[in-house]
């Protein structure tokens, strides 16, 4: 009696529990439906993605395309506990650094044979280190990053200073007067870690990675050295450099601060070209200028995609997220994509200069170049949280350039024990 | 005092009060099977895997772990990092317990006397435990922002300019300006647990210590602290659990810095976990927390006990 009321009890808990965790499966929703998950781009970015799939759902004749959003921090956490509990998205936006692990996992398929992928530049198949992997291109880029600095006209003609700048002295010099004119230079700082990254990665771009391509990759094999790299050491005194031109008070002030500051129209340089459709909101007159690291103009810039996408074939509906991604990368759909979002073209003829008369410029700034990416994005896990602190203490002046190459030496090596 | 049986009186198994014995025992396991199949399936079980990979590198995420031994505990005692981590959680720990504690019964005994507004006064402080602690966190962050903060911007007018700071990027007052935040988020509650056992002091027994002459210090450290003893037991007991657990606040204003300078031990659990991928070593550092939280758990069920049979 007590064993048969206990396995009875066992059995309705198990089948209440059954029935709380099964409704999310791919018999309740049907194999039409495709997931599509990405970070948070935004309410004009969402709009935007809604628009291409309202189109896609109406033409589509029966797959239907559902779109989730995830805030930034959580969004790779997230993606991995989905993936792994087999519950993960159709379509998903692919952090570069999670590549390896998504393929590793079975968690994104190659992409070369699909129509979308081959409608895109050459060089967005294959340009980014981390996209080709074993012969095979894994993701495929939506949009793509450019890179550079955006400053205030009417600040920078009352300090008498002509951007965009030619090279890195140049760039100080005009960093001193714009401080001469009673304005902050740059609008910079370092309470959000993330942020000095967009300073430091354009002269890696610049200065790192055209002398040894692989020097990233040798991180992670450890045949390579930060401290044993000069040019490494030459983007963190250029950093130094900068210090004195950031937000007062940089490591207590947080980069929404600095953003603001910008748009008030009291900061004069803003690091980051993602800012020009907010800054013209407020009325500001504004340039378009990317960072040179080097004596001449550089044919190098730090760059990749803002977006990156792949397929998850553990669901069974490739076939449909691939249908859906031919729609979103089509001729009649991708350039309006574009236009509504903002973002820079992956394939050849999309021209989107009428979205801002400084588009031309930053299109510019990109076309021929010789793009490199983030080098966190190639870093194994945990070297680049070590490298954010580090900054930090590089910009309160407690640490030195050498020691920050150490630790990152250290943190690499902890990362490769840790595999 | 009374005696209590450990165990039920023995019955003949096939005797009618037996069988009610063995249905009534039936019907409890039938009513607890739910409730014990969700705490094994949602603690337990994690639990498990949780000192499982303790003993591998694991990344969390391919399944790929290898065996490691005692290294992930033993490399906890050779992190500097995770040493430096533990001394700011010393620190946090000190000002959570000692200095929360003290204030919530000063501020408890104050409110429990007959002044005018008390309850305005006891919303005041109980406010900030229905604010969300994330929304607590990027306020204060706001409100501290060195340039544009409130609390700068106050004191610049009130000319006290030289007391504005940097309060979260000075590497010596991030983690003491984390602290307040999270004393001023929680205190709240330990004035009101504390105030719930001031109300069980019997009335009498402070007036008969008025008539024998106690005042106010007096009456407190030999009546209210006293009878008060089973409460506040529990608030520090609460104390030191949310001082062992503390993350978010921290997470949220200072992400552990500037540089490492406001990094707690759980804040570097999580980002050995969720940003080096190093979810084996995590979990070795969850162990730790994990043995001194069932030592609070201990040391709770002991003060009760003793307690009870005070009473009793």
């Amino acid at each position: 009696m007590q064993r048969r009321t206990f396995l009875l009890g066992a059995a309705t808990s198990a089948g209440l529990l059954a029935t709380g965790c099964s409704s999310n499966t791919e018999s309740a929703e049907g194999p039409s439906v495709v997931r599509f998950m990405v970070w948070d781009v935004g309410p004009e970015g969402l709009a935007a993605y809604r628009t291409v799939i309202d189109g896609f759902n109406v033409s589509s004749g029966g797959i239907t395309v559902e779109i989730e959003t995830v805030n930034n921090n959580d969004y790779n956490n997230l993606l991995r506990t989905r993936l792994s509990g087999g519950e993960g998205p159709d379509v998903y936006g692919v952090r570069p650094q999670l590549i390896p692990s998504l393929i590793q996992g079975e968690y994104l398929e190659p992409l070369g044979d699909r129509a979308f992928f081959r409608s895109l530049r050459p060089d967005a198949q294959s340009n980014a280190p981390y996209q080709v992997v074993d012969g095979k291109a894994y993701v495929a880029p939506l949009i793509q990053s450019v890179q550079g600095y955006i400053w205030n006209e009417e600040i920078l003609a009352e300090a008498g200073v002509e951007a965009p700048f030619r090279n890195f002295d140049d760039f100080m010099v005009g960093l001193e007067k714009i401080k001469r004119a009673s304005y902050t230079p740059l609008a910079m700082s370092a309470k959000d870690n993330f942020f000095p990254q967009f300073i430091i990665y354009p002269a890696t771009a610049q200065l790192v990675d055209p002398v040894d391509p692989q020097f990233n990759a040798g991180i992670n094999d450890g045949s390579r050295s930060f401290a044993a790299n000069p040019q490494w050491m030459t983007v963190l005194e250029n950093y130094e450099q900068m210090v004195p031109y950031f937000m007062p008070d940089p490591l207590g002030t947080g980069a929404d601060a600095a953003q603001a500051a910008f748009l008030r129209g009291e900061v004069g340089i803003f690091p980051q070209a993602g800012l020009l459709a907010q800054a013209r909101e407020s009325g500001l007159e504004l340039g378009f200028g990317s960072f040179e690291f080097t004596d001449s103009p550089s044919p190098d810039t730090w760059g990749g995609y803002d977006i990156v996408l792949g397929i998850n074939p553990g669901n069974g509906r490739s076939a449909q997220a691939a249908e859906f991604l031919d729609y979103l990368y089509s001729d009649e759909v991708y350039p309006q994509f574009l236009t509504q979002v903002r973002g820079f073209p992956v394939q050849e003829g999309v021209d989107v200069s009428e979205v801002d008369r400084l588009y031309a410029d930053m299109q510019a700034s990109v076309d021929g170049k010789n793009i490199y990416p983030s080098p966190s994005d190639l870093w194994l896990p945990g070297i680049q949280d070590v490298f954010l602190t580090q900054v930090q203490d590089l910009t309160a002046g407690r640490t030195t350039p050498a020691a920050v190459l150490e630790a990152m030496d250290q943190a690499a090596a902890a990362a490769r024990d840790s595999q | 005092m009374a005696v209590l049986s450990a165990s039920p009186p023995r019955q003949r198994p096939d005797s009618p009060r037996g069988r009610r014995s063995r249905k009534a025992s039936g019907l409890f396991w039938v009513a607890i099977a739910p409730a014990m199949l969700l705490f094994g399936i949602f603690t337990v079980f994690p639990m498990a895997q949780v000192v499982r990979y303790s003993f591998f590198n694991f990344d969390g995420f391919t399944g790929v772990a290898r065996f490691v031994g005692l290294r992930n505990y033993g490399r906890a005692f050779t992190d500097p990092l995770l040493a430096e981590a533990t001394r700011h959680t010393v620190v946090y720990a000190f000002f959570f317990i000692v200095v929360q504690v003290v204030l919530a019964l000063l501020v408890a005994v104050l409110l429990s006397r007959r002044i005018r507004f008390v309850g305005a006064y006891r919303a005041v402080f109980f406010v900030p435990i229905v604010i969300s602690p994330v929304a607590v966190a990027f306020t204060w962050s706001f409100l501290l922002d060195p340039n544009t903060g409130a609390v700068n911007t106050v004191l610049r007018r009130l000319g006290l300019g030289g007391l504005a700071q940097d309060w979260l990027g000075d590497y010596t007052l991030a983690l003491y300006s984390v602290i307040a935040v999270d004393i001023w988020e929680s205190i709240g509650f330990s004035i009101v647990l504390l105030l719930a056992g001031l109300t069980t002091i019997p009335q009498e027994v402070n007036e008969a210590a008025k008539i024998d002459g106690a005042g106010f210090w007096s009456g407190l450290r030999h009546i209210t602290l006293p009878l008060l003893r089973p409460t506040l037991g529990l608030v520090v007991v609460l104390a030191v659990n949310g001082s062992l657990r503390a993350f978010d606040t921290v997470y949220l204003m200072t992400q552990g810095g500037p540089g490492t300078a406001s990094e707690l031990y759980m804040t570097v659990t999580f980002n050995q976990a969720f940003v080096s991928n190093r979810f084996g070593y995590a979990a070795a550092l969850s162990m730790f927390v994990l043995i001194a939280l069932v030592g609070i758990a201990y040391l709770q069920d002991r003060l009760n006990t003793a307690d009870s049979e005070v009473k009793g």
